[in-house]
C-alpha cells in the first residue's frame, strides 16, 4: 500500500502562545461558563446537563413494544389497544432491556457479557423512571430473553445523604464473572458529586451500595480509621468510592466543587511483575490487600475532572474488586500539539475510554482533547505497568466537530425546544450529539498484543447547515504510538463538501450559501466497538441512511425538518475481521499487507504533530470506500423527536460487547415506544420517552435481517399521536 | 410574567413552563445564571401542529429574567442585542414596548420550506423579557411576534404594579 502523509496546517500564532505559557481556561462547568483560551466549551454529560429536569406523573400506561410477552408480569387492565406503530415494532427479535412500565425515558447505554457464562448479559442506562435522572441496571441470565431491572443503589455519604442523581452508565464483568456497575452520582441542588463502582456476584441481580468513608478521626490526616453508616454497617469504608467531591457550600449550586464526569471502566490482568495493591479509605495510601478479595483483574476507571481552570483526564484503579481505589491522578499529560495549556498541558478533555489487553495487561486510554485552536483532536495514552507510569499522549486524529449545526446559532429552532445554546445537533433533529467514541485493545496476545482499534464520528463530510456525520476507525499496530486512518465504517453514500466550513453569504438578511445546504449524506453517530478473541471487529452506531423520503416540513417539529430524508433512525452494525497484523511505526514507509486488513484504501500513517493542528476546511480526509460490511440491527425505525423532552436528549453513547461465544450484543437507545406530545399539555407529557433495546448476532458474520424491516410503515413514524387512552387527563385528574 | 395559554390561544399546547433550568441558559456573556446580579428567570414554551402552509407561529418561547436592579436589566438587554446582531438581522424596534426593545429576524432552509424566526427582547424596570417565534416564512410576520411580546409586556406591567 502506498504511504500517504497527512499534513496539518499549523497556526503560526500557536508558537507564540506556547512560548509565553499563556494559561488555560476559566469559568466552571456547573454554570456552563468553562472556556479555554480559544473560547471553547466542553459539554458535560447529558445526565448532568439535564439534572434539574423534573418529569410529571408516571401513572399513564404507554406503548410497551419489545417486552417479552410471556415472561413479563402485566398490569391490570392491560387490554389497551396497540396503535399501528406498536404492532409493527413489536415484531422481530429486538428485545427491550428495561422492563418497566413508566413512560419516562431511558437512554445512554452500556452492555457486557459474562465471560464465564455467555447467557448472562448486563445492561445499564440513564434512567428517568423515578421522575428524574438516575442509573438503571438490567440483567439477564437467559440470553437476553428477559431482564431483571433495578435502579442502582445510591452511594451513602458522611452527611447522611444519598446521592440520587446518576448517569454515564458502565457495565463490566471481570474475567471471574463478577459484575461491576460504574456511574457518576451528583446532587441536584448543590455541587456534591463523585464516581462510584458497585459490585455484583450473581450476574447483576443484587449489588453493593457504595459508601463514602466516614473518618473516625477527622483531625488526623494520617489515620485510616473509618466506618460506613451507623453501628453494624458491614460495608468496608470507602467501598466503591473512586472519587467524592463534597460541595463546600452545601445546598448552593455555584460551581465551587470539582466535578467528576464521563467516566468509563475496564478490567484486565495485572501486567507481569505487578502485584495487587489496596488503599486506605481516608488517606488512599497503599496498604496490604485482603487476599480473600483480591480480584482476578485490576479494575481501571478514567474520567474527566472539571475544575475552574481545567478538564483533565484522571485515573484510578482497584485490585480488591472495587473495595478500595488508588488516589485519582492526572494522566492526560502534555504534548506539543496541545495548545493554551501551561507547559503544553493537555488539560481540556472529555470522553475518556480505557481498555486492557486480556493477555498482557497493556492498558490504553483514548480521549477527546480540546486544547486546539479550532478542530479538536483524539489522543491516546498507555501504561505497561498497570497504571504506575503512563506514556504519551500520542496523537490519533483531528476530529472535525466545529462545523456541526449548533442550537441557537445555525439551528435557532432547537433552543425554543429546550436544547441548550451551543450544543451540537444534526440536521432535522435537536438532540445533542458529540464526536465521542471508543477504543478497544485486541484480545489476542503474540503479534496482536500491541494492537488497538478506535472509532468516533464527526461532521467532516457535512456542513453547519447540512450535517453528514460519519463513523471512522483508526488502528494502531505499535501500542498506540502510531495510528493509521481514517477508515470510514458506514458504507452508505457520503461525499465531502468543497468547503465544510461554509456558512452564510452576505446580504440582508444573510443568505445561506446554497452549496452549504446540499445533501452530502445521511447521518451516523454514537459509535462503539468491540473485537472478539478471533479478531472479528464489530462497530455499532445510530444511522439514518434508510430514510431518503421523509419530506421537508413534516414530522413532529415541522420547522426543524429542513432537509428531505435523514429523519427516522435505525441502529446499525458493521463488521470486519482481522486475522493478520504487523508492526507499523512512525518510520514505516509502506503499510504492510498484513497490517492492512479493515483499512480504507486511502488510510495512512498519521504523523505525530510537532505543534498545534488546524486542519484546512478543504482537506479531503473524509469519504472513500469502506471495507466494513454494514447491516441493520434494529427491526424497526424510530423517531428520536420522541426521545426526551421535545427530542433534545437521547443519551451520549451506545454500546456493543462480544461474548466468549463470539456473539455480539448491541444495545441502543430506541424511541419506538415514544409518541407525540403535541396534543397534551404539561411540562413533560406522558408519551415522550425512549427505551433501551438489545439484539445479538454473530460477530463473525453480522446480522441477518429478520422480522420487521424498516421500510414498513416508515410514514407512520413521522408523527405518531399519543393514543387517547394514554394521554394525561390534566392537573389533578390523573 | 411569561406568556400564558390565554395569550397564545387554544390551538397551542404548552409543552414546557416554569423556572429556567440550567439547560435553558444562554451562551456567551449571559451563560452565568448570576450574571448582572440576576435573581432568577422563568420560561413558557408552546407549540402546535402545522405544515408548510400554516400561517403564524408554530413554536413560541417566552422568557422573563429578574435582576437586582434596572441596571442589570439594561446590561442584559445590551448583551442580548449583541448576540442577536451576530446571528440575525435587527429590525426596527416596536414603539411603546417596555423601556427599550430590540427585534431581530433570521431565516433557515430554502423555499418552499424556508423557516422564519423573530425574536423580540425588551426590558421593563429590573426585568428583561423575550419572545421568540418560528414558523414557515410564507406565513409568519414580525407583527405575530410583536403582538405576543405586547401581551407579555402587559403581564409584566401588571406585575410591576402589584
Amino acid at each position: 500500500m502506498r504511504r500517504r502523509r497527512i499534513g496539518w496546517l499549523v497556526l503560526p500564532g500557536i508558537a507564540l502562545f506556547l512560548a509565553l505559557g499563556i494559561g488555560t481556561a476559566s469559568g466552571d462547568v456547573i454554570s456552563g461558563t468553562l472556556r479555554n483560551n480559544a473560547g471553547k466549551a466542553i459539554d458535560p454529560s447529558g445526565s448532568f446537563d439535564f439534572r434539574d429536569v423534573q418529569l410529571g406523573t408516571s401513572l399513564t400506561q404507554c406503548p410497551q413494544a419489545g417486552l417479552d410477552p410471556n415472561g413479563q408480569p402485566k398490569p391490570l387492565n392491560n387490554n389497551r389497544s396497540m396503535d399501528k406503530v406498536e404492532q409493527l415494532s413489536q415484531g422481530g427479535d429486538d428485545r427491550r432491556a428495561n422492563p418497566e412500565y413508566s413512560c419516562f425515558p431511558q437512554n445512554e447505554v452500556s452492555i457486557d457479557v459474562n465471560p464465564t457464562d455467555p447467557s448472562n448479559i448486563m445492561t445499564s442506562q440513564n434512567d428517568y423512571r423515578l421522575g428524574f435522572g438516575s442509573s438503571g441496571i438490567n440483567s439477564s441470565t437467559n440470553n437476553g430473553n428477559s431482564f431483571y431491572s433495578l435502579i442502582a443503589p445510591f452511594p451513602s455519604l458522611p452527611s447522611g445523604d444519598n446521592l440520587d442523581g446518576g448517569g454515564d452508565p458502565v457495565s463490566l464483568f471481570d474475567r471471574a464473572g463478577i459484575a461491576y456497575y460504574t456511574d457518576i452520582n451528583f446532587n441536584r441542588t448543590d455541587d456534591t458529586n463523585g464516581i462510584w463502582v458497585r459490585r455484583s456476584t450473581n450476574g447483576g441481580f443484587t449489588w453493593t451500595r457504595p459508601c463514602v468513608a466516614i473518618d473516625n478521626t477527622p483531625g488526623d490526616p494520617t489515620d485510616d480509621s473509618a466506618r460506613c453508616g451507623g453501628a453494624g454497617d458491614p460495608r468496608q469504608p470507602g467501598d466503591g468510592t473512586v472519587i467524592f467531591n463534597q460541595d463546600p457550600t452545601a445546598g448552593v449550586s455555584n460551581g465551587d466543587a470539582p466535578f467528576a464526569d464521563k467516566e468509563y471502566t475496564a478490567a484486565g490482568p495485572r501486567p507481569a511483575g505487578v502485584g495487587p495493591v489496596c488503599f486506605g479509605p481516608n488517606t488512599r495510601k497503599p496498604t496490604m490487600c485482603n487476599p480473600d478479595v483480591v480480584g482476578v483483574d485490576r479494575l481501571y476507571v478514567t474520567f474527566t475532572l472539571f475544575t475552574a481552570t481545567s478538564a483533565e483526564i484522571q485515573f484510578s484503579f482497584s485490585d480488591d474488586q472495587g473495595r478500595s481505589w488508588s488516589p485519582p491522578r492526572t494522566i492526560s499529560g502534555s504534548a506539543p500539539f496541545c495548545s493554551f495549556g501551561a507547559g503544553n498541558a493537555c488539560d481540556f478533555n472529555q470522553f475518556s475510554v480505557p481498555t486492557v489487553n486480556p493477555v498482557t495487561g497493556l492498558l490504553g486510554v483514548a480521549f477527546q482533547n480540546f486544547n486546539t485552536n479550532d478542530e479538536n483532536q483524539y489522543l491516546f495514552v498507555r501504561s505497561r505497568d498497570g497504571g504506575t507510569t503512563f506514556e504519551g499522549p500520542f496523537f490519533i486524529t483531528p476530529t472535525f466537530d466545529q462545523n456541526y449545526p449548533r442550537s441557537g446559532s445555525s439551528r435557532p429552532d432547537c433552543r425554543p425546544r429546550g436544547q441548550q445554546t451551543g450544543r451540537a445537533v444534526l440536521t432535522n433533529s435537536c438532540f445533542r450529539v458529540n464526536s465521542g467514541g471508543a477504543v478497544v485493545a485486541d484480545r489476542r496476545g503474540g503479534e496482536f498484543a500491541d494492537d488497538f482499534y478506535m472509532v468516533f464520528s464527526d461532521n467532516r463530510n457535512g456542513t453547519r447547515v447540512s450535517s453528514n456525520s460519519d463513523v471512522f476507525m483508526f488502528t494502531s499496530k505499535d501500542g498506540g504510538s502510531t495510528w493509521i486512518g481514517p477508515t470510514r465504517v458506514n458504507n452508505d453514500p457520503s461525499r465531502t463538501p468543497a468547503d465544510r466550513d461554509c456558512t452564510r453569504t452576505t446580504g440582508t438578511p444573510p443568505v445561506v450559501n446554497p452549496a452549504c445546504a446540499e445533501t452530502f449524506g445521511n447521518d451516523q453517530w454514537f459509535p462503539w466497538l468491540d473485537i472478539s478473541e478471533k479478531g472479528d471487529l464489530v462497530v455499532v452506531f445510530q444511522d439514518r441512511r434508510l430514510d431518503t423520503e421523509s419530506p421537508i416540513g413534516v414530522g413532529e417539529w415541522p420547522t426543524s425538518k429542513t432537509r428531505q430524508g435523514n429523519y427516522i433512525s435505525w441502529f446499525w452494525g458493521a463488521q470486519c475481521s482481522i486475522t493478520t497484523t504487523a508492526t507499523v511505526t512512525s518510520t514505516t514507509t509502506t503499510i504492510p499487507r498484513a497490517a492492512s486488513q479493515c483499512l480504507a484504501p486511502n488510510a495512512a500513517i498519521v504523523p505525530q504533530p510537532t505543534t498545534g493542528i488546524n486542519p484546512d476546511a478543504n482537506d479531503l480526509v473524509g469519504a472513500g470506500t469502506s471495507p466494513f460490511g454494514n447491516f441493520v440491527i434494529s427491526d424497526t425505525g424510530y423517531n428520536l423527536d420522541y426521545s426526551f423532552r421535545a427530542g433534545i436528549f437521547m443519551g451520549d453513547y451506545e454500546n456493543v460487547a462480544i461474548g466468549p461465544d463470539n456473539q455480539a450484543w448491541a444495545l441502543w437507545t430506541d424511541a419506538r415506544n415514544g409518541r407525540s406530545s403535541r396534543n397534551q399539555p404539561g411540562r413533560n407529557p406522558a408519551c415522550e420517552q425512549s427505551d433501551v433495546f438489545v439484539d445479538s448476532f454473530s460477530a463473525a458474520s453480522g446480522k441477518n435481517t429478520s422480522g420487521n424491516r424498516a421500510e414498513q410503515g416508515e410514514e407512520l413514524l413521522y408523527v405518531t399521536p399519543c393514543p387517547t387512552e394514554n394521554q394525561d387527563k390534566g392537573s389533578g385528574k390523573n | 410574567m411569561v406568556l400564558q395559554q390565554s395569550d397564545v390561544g387554544a390551538q397551542f399546547t404548552r409543552f414546557d413552563e416554569g423556572p429556567q433550568a440550567r439547560a435553558d441558559a444562554p451562551s456567551g456573556d449571559r451563560a452565568d445564571a448570576k450574571r448582572f446580579d440576576r435573581e432568577g428567570g422563568w420560561k413558557a414554551r408552546f407549540r402546535r401542529s402545522g405544515s408548510i402552509e400554516t400561517k403564524g407561529p408554530l413554536v413560541i418561547e417566552s422568557r422573563a429574567d429578574v435582576f437586582a436592579d434596572a441596571g442589570g436589566a439594561e446590561t442584559e438587554l445590551e448583551a442580548h442585542e449583541e448576540e442577536l446582531r451576530e446571528d440575525a438581522t435587527l429590525l426596527d424596534s416596536p414603539a411603546g414596548l417596555g423601556e427599550a426593545a430590540v427585534v431581530a429576524t433570521t431565516v433557515q432552509g430554502s423555499a418552499p420550506a424556508e423557516v422564519r424566526y423573530y425574536t423580540v427582547a425588551w426590558r421593563r424596570g429590573n426585568v428583561t423579557a423575550s419572545v421568540e417565534v418560528n414558523g414557515f416564512a410564507g406565513g409568519l410576520a414580525r407583527a405575530d411576534a410583536v403582538r405576543l411580546a405586547r401581551a407579555q409586556d402587559r403581564r409584566m406591567e401588571r406585575a410591576a404594579r402589584e
